[in-house]
């Protein structure tokens, strides 16, 4: 039975440099994950525009786009709101975000499944690159945006400084609510069929071309609106953006924080639980 | 195990059990769940892909996981890679590993040789600054600097291939995971990889390959690891371990023959081993050339259905060395036809004097492919034999079978 003794040696040794390397890992890792994070999201960037004449610039002009027909089409039933089509470019911008990181996040892990078989990856990574994707967007879209608003003569908004807050917030919101859909989706794969129905649901059931405060919204309406999440993001956004009537009061913001902290809960508790069983299921 | 202990261990594998889902490892949907929940179906049935498996694996060290299809080598691999996390057991490894399971993971066909580069590299752990320094070593191993800003689209398979193995061995590991990939490319690449893994080795890179080469296997592992069914068989010499995996695959073949026993065909004819135009009982030269020559027929009890093939193979010790089908040879089967009888007279020429060719017990085996799938339907002993190759020793085992030239004649016949 030497072999007893001389594993446990050995063991002791590997003891020794896996915990050097743990360490390491505390602290490199999570910078090169980082790293990793947004060279996936680089890489996303160029295959989607590699062979356009315009590249990036389209992600400014799609939303532009967007804005003109909704605008032209809307115009006549929201009289009520003062510089509609910004006011509609504001939600657009908000609403990309949503649908690029939940849609294509909710499928990530499952598509990477045959990557996740030959390098050891953590999962979480997936989700978290479309929304990476989603603010890079965005980002590109503030120009524009910046544009279309110096056009139209408004005063700068009361509220502009809470911008990056909001950005953030929403960011940790959406990259919760993608990992929890993309781990939920290894499982139920009904999670790809239903999520593109949802999103559209969600964005009639989200204030995104029209005002919830507009006279022709029943009161009724106006509270089923306030139980969606994404109403209280995307009132703050404007608050931030566009101004006027909208204003986030600190206790707004604090529900916001809590909605973006509850959702990351929620994903890394799903994440946490699963992890292990993912890739026999991927 | 003794020199495992004086060096440096880096992998640390104790006790691994892994268990796959069966059948019903995925639910189809939400509904599918529901439903078998409501009937009490919940509980999967899982399948030890490892059971109790433990190994080490020193500093330096070539280590070779060899077994059966199946047997749980390629997971064991993944389990090092840390792709796998085992349901029992423990995994420690020290150091940088580069997992070679699939050459080019991660990569991406839209991207440049370049960017591709920077993705792979990053995914196995350097960091951006490393990639950098990196990059003109790969790209010149690879080969490629003409085509390395182009979409990888663009590249052939062997580029592709090439790529991915200088991205692998670019980052200096301390463990190097080889999964049967070493037989991409050209003959030129293949010496190039063998030599760069090589030098990596004299470097200290520790060196895990699954392999069925087992002429690869004998070259370059300096221990081995034989698997079957998840269970650690057999550990330490590399020569002792193909033959204990040979016995294993021998006897995976006979259970396979005897299972379909209740269709057991009949079988008769003469299969033998000649050389100078004398038949060999026992001492046969592989250096010089023989032949092998066979006069079986066969007739299958079992009715055979529509879009059958018969194939012959010509086994040593559960390995496949040569085989043939009555489609290979043209002889097709006239749709509507039941046929399950057969005669086939073929010569196989072996080249003699090149390394590793095999001796021991020989084996033929009639196999019928229909929809149920390709199964044995009987077999005969050809000879067991004894050679003499001054390159492998007296009674050695070697595995490649230098075919020269066939000679087959392959007839099936109406059923009556």
């Amino acid at each position: 039975m030497e072999t007893v003794g001389i594993k446990s040696e050995a063991a002791a040794q590997v003891d020794q440099a896996s915990l050097t390397r743990r360490m390491r890992e505390m602290v490199v890792g999570r910078i090169h994950y980082l790293d990793l994070v947004t060279m996936l999201v680089r890489r996303e960037l160029k295959v989607k525009y590699r062979g356009s004449v315009l590249g990036y610039v389209w992600s400014m002009i799609n939303p532009l786009l967007f804005m003109l027909i909704i605008s032209v089409v809307f115009s006549f039933l929201m009289r009520g709101i003062e510089n509609y089509n910004l006011y509609v470019l504001s939600g657009i911008l908000f609403w990309n975000m949503v649908t690029l990181s939940l849609s294509v996040g909710s499928m990530s892990i499952v598509r990477n499944g045959p990557l996740m078989m030959k390098v050891r990856v953590p999962a979480w990574i997936f989700p978290v690159v479309p929304a990476g994707v989603a603010v890079t967007n965005f980002i590109l879209s503030i120009l524009p945006y910046t544009i279309v608003y110096v056009f139209s003569g408004r005063p700068v908004p009361d509220q502009i400084w809470l911008a990056p807050l909001l950005f953030i917030l929403t960011l940790i919101f959406l990259a919760g609510l993608a990992i929890t859909l993309s781990v939920v989706n290894v499982f139920f794969r009904d999670v790809s069929h239903v999520i593109d129905p949802l999103l559209m649901l969600t964005f009639y059931a989200t204030p995104v071309i029209y005002d919830r405060n507009a006279p022709e919204v029943p009161e009724m309406g106006r509270w089923l609106l306030g139980l969606n999440p994404f109403t209280h993001f995307i009132e703050a956004f404007r608050a931030a953006m566009f101004g006027g009537a909208y204003h986030v009061s600190a206790l707004g913001l604090l529900l916001l924080a809590g909605m973006a902290v509850g959702s990351m809960a929620l994903g890394l508790w799903v994440y946490k639980v699963n992890v292990k069983k993912l890739i026999f299921y991927v | 195990m003794s020199d495992v202990a004086n060096h440096n261990v880096v992998v640390d594998c104790r006790d691994l059990v892994l268990e796959y889902r069966l059948s019903d490892y995925l639910y189809s949907g939400f509904k599918d769940y529901v439903m078998r929940k409501l009937e009490g179906k919940g509980r999967t049935r899982t399948f030890r892909g490892l059971d109790g498996v433990s190994v080490q694996l020193a500093r330096g060290e070539s280590l070779a996981l060899i077994g059966h299809n199946g047997c749980g080598k390629s997971t064991l691999l993944k389990v090092i890679a840390g792709v796998f996390t085992p349901r029992y057991g423990s995994v420690r490894t020290a150091g940088r590993i580069a997992p070679m399971i699939e050459l080019g993971a991660g990569f991406d066909v839209e991207l440049s040789g370049r960017e591709n580069i920077e993705l792979s590299c990053m995914l196995m752990g350097l960091t951006r600054a490393e990639v950098r320094q990196q990059t003109p070593g790969i790209i010149e191993f690879a080969d490629l600097s003409h085509f390395i800003d182009s979409p990888l689209k663009n590249y052939s398979s062997g580029m592709i291939a090439r790529l991915g193995f200088a991205c692998a061995t670019a980052i200096d590991p301390d463990i190097l995971l080889v999964d049967e990939v070493l037989a991409v490319g050209d003959a030129n690449f293949g010496k190039k990889c063998l030599a760069r893994i090589e030098s990596l080795r004299e470097r200290g890179t520790s060196v895990i390959l699954v392999s069925h080469d087992m002429a690869a296997v004998q070259r370059f592992c300096n221990r081995a690891v034989v698997l079957e069914e998840g269970k650690l068989r057999f550990e330490g010499d590399v020569g002792e371990a193909i033959r204990v995996n040979e016995k294993i695959m021998y006897r995976r073949l006979q259970r396979q023959l005897n299972s379909t026993a209740v269709d057991q065909p009949e079988v008769a004819g003469t299969a033998n081993v000649v050389q100078d135009g004398v038949r060999c009982e026992a001492n046969l030269d592989v250096a010089r050339d023989f032949s092998i020559e066979l006069d079986i027929a066969f007739q299958g009890r079992e009715k055979i259905r529509d879009g059958v093939t018969f194939g012959v193979g010509l086994y040593s010790r559960g390995q496949l060395l040569a085989g043939f089908n009555n489609a290979d040879l043209g002889l097709e089967d006239p749709a509507g036809t039941l046929r399950d009888k057969g005669h086939v007279q073929a010569r196989f020429d072996v080249r003699g004097g090149l390394p590793g060719i095999w001796v021991g017990s020989l084996q033929v085996v009639v196999t019928v492919n229909d929809d149920r799938g390709a199964r044995p339907l009987a077999s005969i002993e050809v000879a067991s034999l004894h050679a003499t190759n001054s390159r492998l020793g007296d009674n050695q085992h070697g595995y490649v079978m230098g075919l020269a030239g066939a000679d087959i004649k392959f007839e099936l016949s109406p059923r009556q």
